[in-house]
C-alpha cells in the first residue's frame, strides 16, 4: 500500500513528460519519422503510420494519466510504451549504431541514443510501476495538493536535467577526442 | 508539532524544486558551451574557406556517373548541400531543396554531397527521388569545407568564390544564404548589424 500523494505525483509528472514529448514530436513529425526510420526496425512503408501511432499513443497516455478512472490503464500502457522504445534503443546500441538520433523531441537539441537513455527510461518505468500499486484510502488535505504540485515540478525538472545531460554526453566525448 | 513538520516539509520541497531547476539550468548552459566550443566551431561560420575566398576545386564523379566540377568558374552559382541518409533534419529539407532548385534555376545549380557506404547512399538517392541533383560521395570535399554538422550548405558564386555558408535547419536559413549573396554580405546577421 502506498500513499496516494506519491501515486499522484508520479502520474502527473509522467503525464507532463509524455504530453511535452508528444507535442514536440508532432510539431517536428517529419524529423521524428526520419529518426524512427534510422532505428531500422520496421519496414520503410510502415514508418509514417508507425510514427503517427507512437506520437498519438504518447499523447493519449499522457492525457489518460490525468483522468482518475483511467489511471491503471494509462500506467500500464505507459510502462509498455517505455519498454518498447527502450528495447528499440537497446537493439540499435547492440548493433553498434550509437550515432543515431534518439528522436526524443524536445528542447534539449539532438540527443543521441545511449545506455544512459535506457537507464533514464528504466527509472521512469520503475516509478510508474510503484505508482500503480494499491493506495491507502485517505482524504487529501490542502498541504497534500501543495506537495503534489511541488513534487511534479521536481520529477519533471529531474527528467529535463537528465535529458540535457544525455544530450551533452556525446558532445563532451567529441571535445575529449580532439 | 504538526505545524512545525508541515512548515519544514513545505520549505524542503520548495528548496528541492529550486535545486532541480538550478541543476537543469546548469546542464543546459554546459550543453550550450559544448556546442560553442565544438572542434570545428559547429555554429560558427569561421571554419573552412571564408566568405569571399576562392573555394578549393574538385572534380568528382556523381552516383549517376555525371562528372561534377566544384569551385570552377561557370555560368551559374552552385549550392553545395552536405547531407547524409541518417540525418533526420536533412530529410525534412529535401522537398525544400527541390522547390528551391525549381524557383532558383535561372542562376543556381544544386549539388548534393555526402560520404559513407555507397550502397546505402544509392538506395537513399533512389528512394528520396533525388535523381534531378548530382550526388557526390567524397570525404575530401567535406574536409575541405570543414563540415562538422549536417545539414550544411555552402553557396559558391559563378567565379568559384564562397558567398555564404552555414548549418541549415529550415527553409528560412536556406533562403538566407541566397539573400546574403544578393546583398553582397557574408550573412544576414552581418547585414542587420551594418544597417
Amino acid at each position: 500500500m502506498i500513499d496516494p500523494v506519491f501515486s499522484l505525483i508520479v502520474s502527473y509528472a509522467a503525464a507532463a513528460v509524455l504530453l511535452h514529448g508528444g507535442w514536440h514530436k508532432w510539431q517536428e513529425r517529419e524529423i521524428f519519422a526520419a529518426a524512427l526510420q534510422n532505428y531500422a526496425l520496421i519496414p520503410e512503408v510502415a514508418v509514417p503510420s508507425a510514427s503517427n501511432l507512437l506520437i498519438a499513443s504518447e499523447a493519449a497516455i499522457g492525457l489518460l494519466l490525468c483522468v482518475p478512472m483511467a489511471k491503471p490503464l494509462a500506467q500500464g500502457s505507459g510502462v509498455l510504451l517505455l519498454l518498447v522504445v527502450s528495447a528499440a534503443v537497446a537493439v540499435n546500441l547492440l548493433r553498434g549504431r550509437t550515432e543515431i538520433s534518439c528522436g526524443c523531441g524536445g528542447g534539449s537539441g539532438d540527443q543521441q541514443i545511449s545506455w544512459g537513455l535506457i537507464l533514464r527510461n528504466s527509472l521512469f518505468v520503475l516509478l510508474l510501476g510503484l505508482a500503480a500499486l494499491p493506495t491507502v484510502s485517505r482524504t487529501l488535505i490542502s498541504i497534500d495538493y501543495l506537495i503534489i504540485g511541488l513534487g511534479v515540478g521536481m520529477l519533471a525538472g529531474l527528467y529535463a536535467a537528465a535529458s540535457q545531460l544525455l544530450t551533452n554526453g556525446p558532445r563532451l566525448e567529441a571535445l575529449r577526442n580532439t | 508539532m504538526e505545524q512545525t513538520l508541515t512548515a519544514a516539509v513545505v520549505v524542503l520541497a520548495v528548496v528541492a524544486v529550486g535545486l532541480v531547476l538550478a541543476v537543469f539550468a546548469l546542464a543546459r548552459q554546459i550543453g550550450i558551451l559544448y556546442e560553442r566550443i565544438a572542434p570545428m566551431g559547429a555554429l560558427m561560420l569561421d571554419a573552412g574557406p571564408a566568405v569571399g575566398d576562392v573555394a578549393p576545386r574538385f572534380t568528382l564523379e556523381a552516383l549517376d556517373g555525371r562528372v561534377v566540377e566544384v569551385g570552377n568558374a561557370g555560368p551559374q552559382s552552385s549550392l553545395l548541400f552536405f547531407l547524409s541518409p541518417t540525418c533526420p533534419v536533412c530529410k525534412k529539407l529535401l522537398p525544400i531543396l527541390k522547390s528551391s532548385a525549381r524557383s532558383e534555376q535561372s542562376w543556381l545549380r544544386i549539388l548534393l554531397a555526402s560520404d559513407g557506404e555507397r550502397s546505402a547512399q544509392e538506395k537513399f538517392y533512389r528512394q528520396s527521388k533525388l535523381t534531378e541533383f548530382p550526388y557526390v560521395l567524397s570525404a575530401e570535399l567535406g574536409l575541405a569545407f570543414k563540415v562538422s554538422r549536417l545539414p550544411y550548405a555552402v553557396l559558391l558564386d559563378d567565379t568559384g568564390k564562397v558567398r555564404a555558408k552555414g548549418l541549415i535547419n529550415s527553409r528560412e536559413q536556406l533562403e538566407s544564404l541566397f539573400t546574403a549573396k544578393d546583398l553582397g554580405v557574408s550573412s544576414v546577421q552581418e547585414y542587420l548589424r551594418s544597417a
